[in-house]
């Protein structure tokens, strides 16, 4: 509707400009939510801690993310003498990539989605799984043991809890038939799949938070154990990169949650006419991504709020939790689905 | 111009997998050569991509480049890492296994051109691949479906019996 004007091009350049002009537009939005993001998770921190965070630079302090990209893109770029060069350079690549790759497939309202692929969630995941792979080579690549620790306790715990984050998913695949992330919010207008779907939720939750190493589940980069984890050795622009890449899998495990359970860009009834207007034709270009996005701030909101609470666990109760309780859990929830869907057919 | 970004896409890709590919026979540390077997396996995904096969793409990338690259890290890890910086290979394995791979790349390029390929002329398969996929598995294709089951679970059973074996030695 905005880009009627392309009409009169010719074919190859529209090709083109649908090619470029929406990746530009969601890159925009990711990395101007990282900046907002850091932010939000400071000031709100500091609310739950009793304290201030940031509120010197500018007003509540919200220049204080431009004050410290800058200082963080100035510093010098330290290298250890050992480290393998190559491999240094391209893990923080790898992991950011990974991490803006992934929203490629998800859908900030109907229509408004990169790449509209029946396999959507799918690649979701195994775009997201590749930064485990940068993790692991960054730990091994900086020639020191505690990033090296940190990397392989980050590689077990993300293949342990890849198994369970997956299977979580599987009822809500059995409900609606599709993996296509667009149509799975198509499917929510009436009702939200939290509803009938409350300890997918739950494990979802869960096994995001270990997915993403958010508190408390750290134990990759837990700073009391192992200095900083696999990013010990790094500095400068290339910590950006894997600080950016956290941030950026972080926002997209929330999107994740939203388009999932809480009925995607959809306001509360939007099945009464009325509500169900606002999301279609010129209202909808603003109103669902609106929606989207400030659901997504609040379950990234949430992930702080369990960071403000809860202390980090050991990496042997992570382990036992997701192979003695996780798994067994999801796998009960997709037979009891099953079983109740066969009953309602 | 559709052609023309297509081929583009192709050519930048097979540029890739040829280029990574090199790069992990040349990488003189392991785990160097592993990352670029991933570059390797990222540019098959896409070629399947372009291919009109999203659901092989991602599984593709899934399996080889997520996972079994994750797999050959651990690997590696548990090994010495005095192997890992190898000293140069001697002159007369380089010769031989130029002549090995020169009269394999002879007979495979020969092969390749020579054969008649069959086209299929069905549509592609475009909407939802994955139910398709699903359906198949539980009706025409239901016996090899099974016989993977029976055979991976007999792998998780004896992967689980052959760790259980010093049992109360150590806890983790």
């Amino acid at each position: 509707m905005f880009f009627s004007f392309t009409q009169a091009w010719p074919l190859w350049a529209q090709q083109i400009f649908y090619a470029i002009v929406p990746a530009v537009l969601v890159l925009a939005v990711v990395m101007t939510s990282v900046i907002i993001l850091v932010w939000y998770e400071r000031r709100w921190l500091g609310f739950l801690q009793h304290r201030y965070g940031p509120n010197r630079v500018g007003p509540f302090g919200l220049l204080q993310l431009i004050a410290d990209a800058v200082k963080m893109m100035t510093k010098e770029d330290i290298m250890n003498r050992d480290v393998h060069k190559a491999m240094f350079t391209m893990a923080p690549i790898i992991a950011m990539s990974a991490a803006i790759i992934s929203w490629a497939v998800i859908p900030f309202g109907e229509g408004q989605i990169i790449s509209n692929m029946d396999m959507g969630i799918f690649f979701l995941f195994a775009v997201a799984g590749l930064g485990t792979f940068a993790t692991i080579i960054a730990g091994y690549a900086s020639a020191n043991k505690w990033s090296t620790l940190g990397a392989m306790r980050g590689v077990g715990q993300a293949i342990s809890y890849e198994i369970p984050l997956l299977f979580s998913l599987v009822p809500i695949f059995l409900m609606t038939g599709t993996f296509n992330l667009q149509e799975i919010v198509l499917q929510q207008q009436g009702s939200w799949f939290i509803w009938y779907q409350p300890f997918a939720f739950i494990i979802f939750y869960i096994c995001m938070t270990a997915e993403v190493n958010r508190t408390p589940f750290d134990l990759p980069e837990s700073e009391s154990e192992l200095v900083s984890g696999f990013n010990t050795e790094y500095s400068g622009f290339k910590f950006g990169g894997f600080f950016m890449g956290e941030y950026i899998a972080s926002l997209t495990m929330c999107a994740l949650i939203t388009l999932l359970f809480f009925g995607g860009w959809y306001l509360p009834f939007a099945n009464v006419p009325a509500i169900a207007s606002l999301h279609t034709g010129m209202s909808g270009y603003f109103i669902n991504p609106i929606v989207f996005l400030a659901k997504t701030y609040f379950f990234f909101g949430v992930t702080v709020w369990v960071r403000a609470t809860l202390p980090r666990v050991t990496i042997g109760m992570l382990l036992s939790f997701a192979w003695k309780v996780l798994i067994p859990l999801t796998i009960v929830n997709i037979f009891a689905t099953g079983l109740v869907l066969y009953i309602l057919r | 111009m559709a052609e023309f970004v297509y081929h583009l896409a192709f050519y930048l890709m097979a540029i890739a997998i040829v280029v990574s590919a090199l790069a992990m026979i040349f990488a003189r540390n392991v785990v160097a050569g592993v990352t670029c077997l991933v570059g390797t396996f990222l540019g098959v995904a896409g070629i399947f991509f372009l291919l009109n096969a999203e659901f092989i793409g991602v599984v593709q990338i899934m399996v080889y480049a997520g996972g079994l690259s994750l797999l050959i890290v651990f690997a590696i890890m548990l090994t010495d890492p005095k192997d890992h910086e190898i000293q140069r290979p001697q002159a007369g394995n380089v010769m031989m296994g130029a002549v090995v791979s020169i009269v394999l790349f002879l007979m495979m390029v020969i092969a390749i051109s020579t054969a008649e390929w069959s086209f299929s002329d069905a549509e592609p398969l475009t909407s939802q691949p994955a139910v398709y996929i699903g359906i198949q598995y539980f009706t025409t294709y239901i016996v090899p479906f099974y016989l993977a089951a029976i055979i991976l679970s007999m792998a998780l059973t004896g992967a689980i019996v052959m760790a259980k074996k010093d049992e109360g030695d150590e806890k983790c």
